[in-house]
């Protein structure tokens, strides 16, 4: 129970640092009206809810599973997948705020992103997107080498990093703290970017 | 060799306007700004009666010449614009 509790502790944290993220890039695009800061609100957004969305159903799920067995078996099967539906949505709109940055429409590689979403190897889906969007802000970082850059580079490499320890925790169940680790020191990086641009 | 074009967003031109009256101390004449904003006299004048109309600047009339001056408005706009620019740039994002 305390690895549960420390787990729901964590990852709370990691979903109000995600509503901050959004609320500065919905303050950002309504100054500049630039799309990418769009698809950045709402996926820091469906990130934040899907976080919160996973704290209130292990909770539950906790406590009910005592008593009905078979019903919590159906409530973790459906958490589960609206959990990997929010968290794919999330990151489809971070590589969606990246194709969209120059300014242009959309291409190919977006009309790609939709379907897999219906996909039910989420984690897989999510590793793919995570990847792109962690080469994206490695290249941005290459070009302007400073400390802010910097941060969102890391925050997206040590999610990247957290989900693979996910992954890995289904066969070594003690990985599963540190992949929460890694995705609260992953939002922590982001919300020392936050702190430094808001000064 | 073909030199590429930097585009400048809207938010962008008015951002550089208001940097170079508050470079000016807050206050300058349209001579400055064309230069220091890189714009057409025409497309200038616009901005100026947009950022008018918005309380960012105010129009004055010092030895015959007209200022233009950044309100309190203006100032905390340029604040709140580099705060966001930032931010953006942190994500690869150019405003």
């Amino acid at each position: 129970m305390a690895i549960e509790r420390v787990d729901l502790i964590m990852e709370t944290v990691s979903a109000i640092i995600s509503f901050s993220v959004a609320y500065y890039s919905m303050k950002a695009f309504k100054i500049t009206q630039n799309r990418s800061l769009m698809y950045l609100y709402y996926g820091f957004s469906i990130l934040g809810a899907c976080m919160l969305t996973r704290v209130i159903a292990t909770t539950y799920i906790v406590a009910l599973a005592r008593s009905l067995e078979a019903k919590t078996r159906i409530l973790v099967s459906t958490a589960s997948l609206i959990y990997g539906a929010m968290r794919t949505a999330s990151y489809a709109l971070f590589v969606l705020a990246y194709i969209t940055r120059a300014g242009g429409e959309p291409k190919l590689e977006t009309a790609i992103i939709a379907p897999i979403i219906l996909n039910p190897y989420f984690e897989f889906i999510e590793v793919a997107l995570l990847i792109y969007v962690v080469a994206q802000s490695a290249i941005n970082f290459i070009e302007l080498k400073n400390a802010n850059s910097l941060l969102i580079f890391s925050g997206f490499t040590l999610i990247l990093i957290s989900h693979l320890a996910f992954m890995y925790s289904i066969i070594m169940k003690p990985v599963y703290v540190l992949a929460h680790i890694l995705q609260l020191l992953g939002f922590t990086s982001m919300l020392i970017m936050l702190l430094r641009v808001g000064r | 060799m073909k030199l590429k074009k930097k585009y400048r967003s809207r938010i962008q031109i008015i951002a550089d306007i208001l940097s170079v009256i508050e470079d000016e101390g807050g206050k300058t004449g349209v001579t400055r700004i064309l230069y220091g904003a890189n714009l057409s006299y025409d497309r200038l004048m616009k901005y100026l009666s947009e950022l008018i109309d918005g309380g960012l600047i105010r129009k004055s009339e010092e030895n015959n010449k007209s200022v233009y001056i950044l309100t309190k408005k203006g100032y905390e706009f340029l604040r709140e614009f580099r705060k966001i620019k930032k931010f953006a740039e942190a994500f690869g994002i150019r405003i």
